[in-house]
């Protein structure tokens, strides 16, 4: 059982939300809870739990390299590569682009002169480490990104096969924001996602993209309004207009928000506000329901 | 001498304005400089809704159009390293209309580049 929680727009609250969320359900079950933190450009989850890491493996993509030696100038390659990261200029220079590069093989296997040697790129370290406090336990595990790299979703695939790999039965994927390539990986096969939207238009914007993204995959979601000031009630209005399932609103809340910022204890925080045992009591409750 | 340069107004000849982006232009004119003439307009149509790697495919695009020089406002160093390597002269820093920008080139006042002229994104 995989939940993910993610935003579109970033700074919502996904981290927190998984954070609380992870802790509560190995509460609630008494088990330890997989942790899996594909944000992996800016990967925090561990700040919370404290945990100590060791680097569990190195992650490498396929880049190509040409042999101009053999190569016979066709084009082929370039021909086929979406990305531009491969160009063939003439019948004399053959250019590659590593850093625009997706590792999908497609010129080395459209290659018939053999021209296409492999050059492993680095793209980052998956970490592992536990966390126990009293009846909690987590698993926790994450992707760091290299520094300069750009192209995370391999890196994010190694973290949810780790994932899968371990025994425990539930798992919580904090997601990076946005909705593109990194989202969609860290998303996919989550057996519900819990959108976290900041209840601003600019959040109920890129929720709303977020949650087309998550049908078109024929996901099982719901909604939770995060940052609700006042008695704003944008999210809530928009999930009852489209029919979407709401979890609750979250309120605006400076005294977690620094808490949050400084690393703090976020747990103690968030016993101070009542919605979000509320919001994460009802997210179980659609876990239990599958 | 013949060179591409990007531009906003493919259809307004020597007076088209240039176009500040080199890989997104959607236009370009090929233009001989010692003529001062417009020999031909060419569209950059596929490079301009590309996600990634929009300079280097209208760099490829300009080495198959076999141009000795390609001139506009900025030149990314992905598209600056592919005209480099097919010995493609850059001129970058260009504004205005065209036949201002082959006056300045034709004169010597503006020089090609020896390195790409942004970071990137244009
Ligand atoms: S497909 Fe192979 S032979 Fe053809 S240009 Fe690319 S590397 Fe060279
Ligand atoms: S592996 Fe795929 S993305 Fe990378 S250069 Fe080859 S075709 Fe392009």
């Amino acid at each position: 059982m995989r939940i993910a929680i993610a935003s579109g727009k970033g700074g919502t609250g996904k981290t927190s939300i998984s954070v609380l969320l992870a802790k509560y359900l190995s509460f609630e079950s008494g088990q330890e809870v997989d942790f899996l933190d594909c944000d992996c450009e800016a990967p925090n989850g561990h700040i919370f739990f404290q945990v100590h890491l060791t680097p569990l493996k190195t992650v490498n993509i396929f880049t190509p390299k040409v042999d101009t030696s053999k190569c016979t100038f066709c084009g082929k390659c370039s021909e086929i590569c979406r990305f531009n990261a491969i160009t063939v200029l003439g019948n004399k220079v053959a250019m590659t682009f590593p850093e625009l590069c997706h590792g999908c093989y497609g010129c080395f296997r459209v290659c018939e002169s053999g021209a296409i040697k492999e050059d492993p790129r680095r793209i980052g370290k998956v970490y592992a480490g536990r966390h126990e406090d009293g009846a909690t336990r987590i698993h926790l595990v994450q992707g760091v990104l290299r520094i300069g790299e750009a192209m995370s979703p391999p890196l994010i695939k190694a973290v949810l096969e780790e994932g899968e790999a371990s025994s425990n039965l539930v798992a919580v994927t904090d997601c990076p924001p946005g909705t593109s390539c990194p989202v969609v990986t860290s998303i996919k096969g989550a057996d519900l996602v819990v959108i976290v939207a900041e209840s601003s238009p600019f959040g109920l914007h890129d929720a709303a993209i977020l949650t087309k993204v998550v049908r078109r995959l024929g996901l099982t979601f719901a909604i939770v309004a995060n940052k609700v000031l006042d008695e704003n009630t944008l999210i809530h209005e928009w999930c009852a207009k489209e029919g979407y399932r709401y979890l609750g609103g979250i309120p605006f809340s400076p005294d977690f928000s620094m808490e949050y910022a400084r690393g703090g204890d976020i747990f103690k925080a968030a016993k101070r506000m009542p919605e979000i045992e509320e919001v994460l009591c009802r997210i179980t409750k659609m876990v239990q329901e599958r | 001498m013949k060179i591409a340069i990007s531009v906003i107004s493919p259809d307004e000849g020597m007076s088209a304005v240039i176009d500040p982006r080199f890989g997104r232009a959607r236009h370009f004119l090929l233009v001989d400089i010692d003529k001062r003439e417009v020999v031909k307009k060419v569209e950059n149509i596929d490079a301009f809704n590309m996600g990634h790697g929009a300079g280097i495919k209208t760099a490829s695009k300009m080495v198959e159009l076999g141009v000795d020089a390609v001139g506009s406002g900025f030149v990314g160093p992905k598209a600056f390293s592919v005209l480099s390597a097919a010995g493609i002269k850059v001129y970058s820093g260009l504004e205005g209309s065209v036949s201002e920008a082959i006056k300045r080139i034709a004169s010597g006042e503006i020089q090609p580049d020896s390195a790409p002229s942004s970071n990137g994104h244009w």
